[in-house]
């Protein structure tokens, strides 16, 4: 079996467990809580809904579906756990595992971006500047999701049932949003940095997009590995 | 061949993970064995380790204390060896495919085999047009176990009560497994149901009794192969149950007679067990031939799992009786100590 091939396999794994109806009722609830928390906010102050709806979008909406994503990528188990059907044929599970998380990294960052917009959308309601808001929104609710998805896969390869995903939820809420040297770890922090809230460090928003990248690089590669072969 | 043993388990604790929310049903708590090509069955129920044991030499989990190895590399953090071991768990778990042909054409693409007459070859070709998230649990272990029987190349055979809750062709499943052995490979199986390997015998190999996490023994030290005769199924036309099985039960050498008729089955069977094997030959032998009765066949019956417990426990105390270390006294000699 090549890489390629296991990777793709670890792909397929995933995004057959993502092809489901509680993947569906994720999507759903993510776009619907962004889109209803845009129009009530246009309604009570047009001038601040756009602010206010991507605020939503990266502080809760992005972590907390790249979570779901990952525990439904991850099929209730561990994550070496959740690749042995492959596996168990003599695929190093690290590879299978490294195209589980990718496809559930692509899968995280396209709910992002696509809530962004469409709060953008709801919230600005045809009014200026939507197009130039928006080019800059998806990217970053993208890249902050991956960043969290791969930091939840990771969580995701220790304690049973994968339920170390947890901890970079809880840290990521608590220690995410100060502006020590701790947030620096976590993606709360680069995201608040990026929408032009407080940055951890007086970093700029270049080196927080660095780091939100470098972040989903490091923590994928930490979940492959500990996932063994 | 590179000089180690085909498997083996050196002071291997590990636990299986089928219990609810990833608890473990069973664990093993120190077990060491070496085996070679046959058949090995593991007699005892999963709370006893039976599932860890087949999950850990099947490379699905890694022990927590202990290795476990096929040939000198573990099957659980070693993928070239986990391709050399085919399994069959409690559940299984099948690649995602459209179909079962697909699916089994995926693994055969993944060994580099042909399995594309593995399913027909079980009696299970009825599968194969079926989605695999149709399948109910005992039609994924019956693919499982299919596929893992048509491997070729595999060094060892991991399987987990095979002849219970699966849809194959019992005939088949045997015949494969004594295949699999036959052609140098070590099968394993954990059953908590020792008549299944009966159909099993004639192949060299060995039989373990698993309590607790332990290893009780094996072959000799727990009964096996079991003394035949002391319970005895007696196979006859259903007309003549109820004159023979009434004519046993006065009996004395018999301690129980049972008898089962189906309408809807050829034959009928009377089951007697005594304390004495010959007696309950003999006892039969007698009272068949006096009523003239027509017997289809006799079969001794397999032990129960109780039973083998009970024989381990007794050769257990009778080797402690005989240690120089034992700590009740010993008086040979019947006087007062």
């Amino acid at each position: 079996v090549t890489t390629l091939g296991a990777l793709a396999g670890g792909a397929r794994l995933a995004q057959g467990r993502l092809a489901r109806r509680a993947f569906a009722v994720v999507v759903f609830l993510a776009i619907a809580v962004t889109v209803t928390y845009a129009f009530v906010a246009r309604h009570g102050a047009p001038l601040d809904a756009p602010g206010r709806s991507i605020g939503l979008v990266l502080r809760w909406v992005v972590p907390l579906a790249a979570f779901a994503v990952v525990t439904l990528s991850l099929a209730g188990s561990r994550l070496d756990d959740s690749v042995w059907s492959i596996a168990r044929h003599g695929v190093p599970r690290r590879l299978v595992a490294l195209g589980s998380c990718l496809a559930a990294i692509a899968a995280a960052a396209v709910l992002a971006a696509a809530c962004a917009a469409l709060g953008l959308a709801a919230a600005y309601g045809g009014a200026h500047g939507f197009g130039g808001d928006v080019a800059t929104s998806l990217w970053i609710a993208a890249l902050g999701a991956a960043a969290y998805a791969a930091w939840f896969s990771l969580g995701g390869a220790f304690l049973r049932l994968g339920r170390g995903r947890w901890v970079p939820l809880l840290l990521d809420f608590s220690l995410g949003a100060t502006a020590g040297p701790l947030a620096l770890f976590w993606p709360r922090a680069h995201l608040e940095n990026l929408a032009g809230g407080a940055a951890p460090l007086a970093l700029s928003q270049p080196s927080s997009s660095v780091a939100l990248a470098g972040m989903a690089v490091i923590a994928l590669c930490l979940a492959a590995m500990r996932a063994g072969d | 061949m590179n000089g180690h043993p085909l498997l083996q388990l050196a002071a291997v604790h590990g636990r299986d993970s089928r219990g609810p929310a990833g608890r473990a049903v069973g664990a093993l708590r120190g077990v060491s064995v070496t085996l070679e090509h046959g058949i090995h069955a593991f007699v005892g129920r999963p709370a006893d380790g039976t599932l860890a044991l087949i999950e850990l030499v099947a490379g699905r989990r890694r022990p927590s204390v202990g290795v476990v190895t096929v040939r000198g590399r573990e099957p659980g953090s070693h993928a070239g060896t986990r391709r050399k071991v085919g399994a069959l768990l409690d559940t299984a778990e099948l690649l995602p495919a459209r179909t079962v042909a697909e699916l089994v054409a995926q693994i055969g693409a993944l060994h580099g085999a042909d399995l594309s007459g593995c399913l027909e070859a079980f009696g299970a070709s009825a599968l194969a047009a079926r989605a695999p998230a149709s399948l109910d649990r005992d039609e994924a272990r019956s693919v499982e176990l299919a596929v893992a029987l048509s491997l070729q190349e595999l060094l060892v055979l991991a399987l987990y009560e095979p002849f219970t809750r699966t849809r194959l062709d019992a005939d088949a499943v045997c015949g494969g497994v004594v295949a699999a052995a036959e052609r140098g490979g070590c099968v394993v199986v954990a059953t908590s149901t020792p008549a299944d390997l009966r159909a099993l015998g004639g192949v060299p190999g060995s039989v373990h009794l698993l309590e607790r996490g332990r290893l009780w023994g094996r072959d000799g030290a727990i009964g096996w192969p079991p003394r035949p005769g002391r319970a005895l199924r007696i196979w006859l036309e259903p007309e003549h149950v109820r004159a023979l099985g009434a004519a046993l039960s006065g009996r004395s050498e018999l301690a129980a007679v049972s008898w089962e008729a189906a309408a809807d089955r050829p034959l009928a069977s009377i089951l007697v067990s005594g304390g004495d094997a010959d007696e309950v030959a003999l006892a039969v032998a007698e009272t068949v031939s006096g009523l003239g009765t027509p017997v289809h066949a006799l079969e001794s019956e397999a032990p129960s799992l109780e039973l083998l417990l009970d024989a381990a426990r007794r050769e257990r105390e009778a080797i402690e009786a005989r240690s120089p270390y034992s700590p009740t006294p010993r008086n040979p000699g019947g006087g007062a100590p």
